[in-house]
């Protein structure tokens, strides 16, 4: 049975977490609920894995507050900061500020667009995308479509507002 | 036919549609412009959206794969399995030993003896200090169910052998929670702060011992203590029985000097103190990784322990990762 989640662990662990990383923001509290979903798996292996590991990670995600990850995140803090990146000063912040405005245009969305957004960045097909998130395959492509057309919309408005404001 | 929608479309730019039904929508596209020009619309769009999520990418260094041990609940039920019979073992030689052999006497940290010695020193522990100098006498008492010996009347020692370490997991609840109170505190070896007792195992005839070395201290705020045995070579020879108090971030700190070390980017399972040692202790797949670390001649020496099995380039990297 271990042996089987660890193959789980190898083949999506990397995937998993950068997509809780896209979806949070932080990569300890990616990391963490990666850590979680793995260890759910262990407990109750999954017959079909990807959309399984998916779909509890997203639901811890939703929980937030869920004590495992809380007291986790205690320790966390406590941690050094990450070494800056290299590159100069001004790519760090431009790379920064475009960060932060396509983190605000995903969190404009709601949470089903946003979700199916990321799991086809992740490379999810419209059936596993349909199980993960509980919905009709056949809305897979209308959702996409509006979750894309919003983000784009979402992201150029928080740029021209930004110059605006600037 | 009437045009296609949006979901369509972007279906078909995922390349989601069956090719059952892929020759009408082709033909659509050929006969409508409108349809057409939409489609390279959808296209452009879906291209700079995937453009916009991959700017959202999580540093390669962060991607070591770990797990939590503890979710691993057959091999926890295998050892505790194991430390119970290690217990029996242990507790029915110490039993036969005390029976056979002259023996010192073991106190627990927060029980007063009931026969100590005149010059076994009862002192309060300070909050955050381990040491406790106070000698104690061999005392020998072929009735005391436990023994230890002092420093200057060292084990006997004879076939030893040095073995792999067995782990006892069993977890014992502290009941103290006033680390003020004042307790007996023996000691053998106080840099250490540590205790050693000995004793003659039934089977070992002369030559061997079971060391036993318990802590003298008490950290503020620790939360459990475990036994941990070292097992000896063939015929029972020795043992070294470690108590290992978890305890909080703040109070490994302050035992550190100030300065903890730390891996980036990993959250500890749990932080634990073996004499003057603090453990981090990190889960990995195949097993737990401690970072150890400890004040030698005010210097702290960092060591980074994996379980066997453990890749040497993880350990590499995860050594390279340890933070300050």
């Amino acid at each position: 049975m271990t042996g089987s989640v660890g193959d789980l662990f190898v083949e999506y662990h990397a995937s998993l977490v950068r997509m809780l990383y896209r979806r949070t923001g932080d990569r300890d509290r990616a990391e963490d609920i990666a850590q979680e979903t793995f260890a759910r798996a262990v407990v109750a292996p999954p017959r079909n894995p990807r959309p399984w590991l998916f779909a509890v990670a997203l639901n811890l995600v939703r929980e937030e507050g869920r004590t495992a990850v809380r007291q986790s995140r205690r320790l966390v803090l406590y941690k050094a900061e990450q070494p800056a990146d290299t590159g100069s000063l001004d790519d760090e912040l431009e790379r920064s500020e475009r960060i932060g405005q396509v983190r605000a245009a995903l969190d404009d969305l709601s949470q089903r667009d946003r979700e199916a957004l990321l799991l086809k960045a992740e490379g999810f097909s419209y059936d596993e995308i349909a199980t993960t998130l509980g919905l009709a395959r056949g809305a897979v492509g209308t959702t996409l479509a509006r979750a894309r057309r919003r983000l784009m919309e979402a992201y150029r408005d928080g740029k021209e507002t930004k110059h605006v404001a600037s | 036919m009437s045009h296609l929608d949006a979901g369509v479309l972007h279906e078909l730019l995922d390349g989601e549609i069956p090719s059952t039904d892929l020759r009408p929508i082709q033909a659509h596209l050929a006969a409508c412009a409108e349809c057409r020009a939409r489609l390279n619309e959808e296209r452009q769009l879906l291209t700079d959206v995937n453009g916009l999520i991959d700017v959202l990418k999580v540093p390669a260094s962060d991607m070591i794969p770990v797990i939590r041990p503890g979710s691993q609940p057959r091999r926890t039920h295998w050892l505790r399995d194991l430390a119970w019979a290690a217990t029996v073992v242990i507790a029915a030689g110490l039993g036969y030993a005390a029976h056979k052999a002259p023996m010192l006497e073991v106190r627990h940290d927060t029980v007063p003896p009931v026969d100590a010695p005149a010059n076994v020193a009862k002192v309060p522990t300070p909050p955050q200090t381990s040491s406790g100098n106070a000698a104690k006498p061999a005392a020998k008492a072929r009735d005391q169910p436990i023994v230890a010996s002092s420093p200057a009347t060292p084990p006997p020692q004879g076939n030893a052998g040095a073995a792999a370490e067995r782990r006892i997991e069993a977890r014992q609840q502290k009941a103290t929670t006033d680390t003020t109170s004042p307790r007996t505190v023996v000691a053998a070896a106080p840099k250490e702060a540590l205790r050693t007792i000995a004793a003659v195992p039934p089977a070992a005839g002369t030559g061997s011992a079971l060391d036993a070395t318990a802590r003298a201290d008490a950290p503020r705020g620790n939360i459990a203590q475990a036994a941990r045995v070292s097992g000896g070579g063939r015929g029972g020879g020795r043992a070294r029985v470690e108590l290992i108090d978890t305890i909080s971030f703040v109070d490994a700190i302050a035992r550190l000097g100030g300065s903890i070390r730390l891996i980036d980017g990993r959250v500890p399972l749990r932080i634990e103190s073996q004499g003057n040692r603090i453990r981090i202790v990190y889960g990995s797949m195949q097993g737990e990784v401690v970072l150890q670390q400890q004040l030698v001649d005010g210097q702290l020496v960092v060591q980074l322990l994996a379980p066997p099995g453990f890749p040497a380039d993880s350990a590499t990297q995860l050594r390279a990762r340890v933070r300050n």
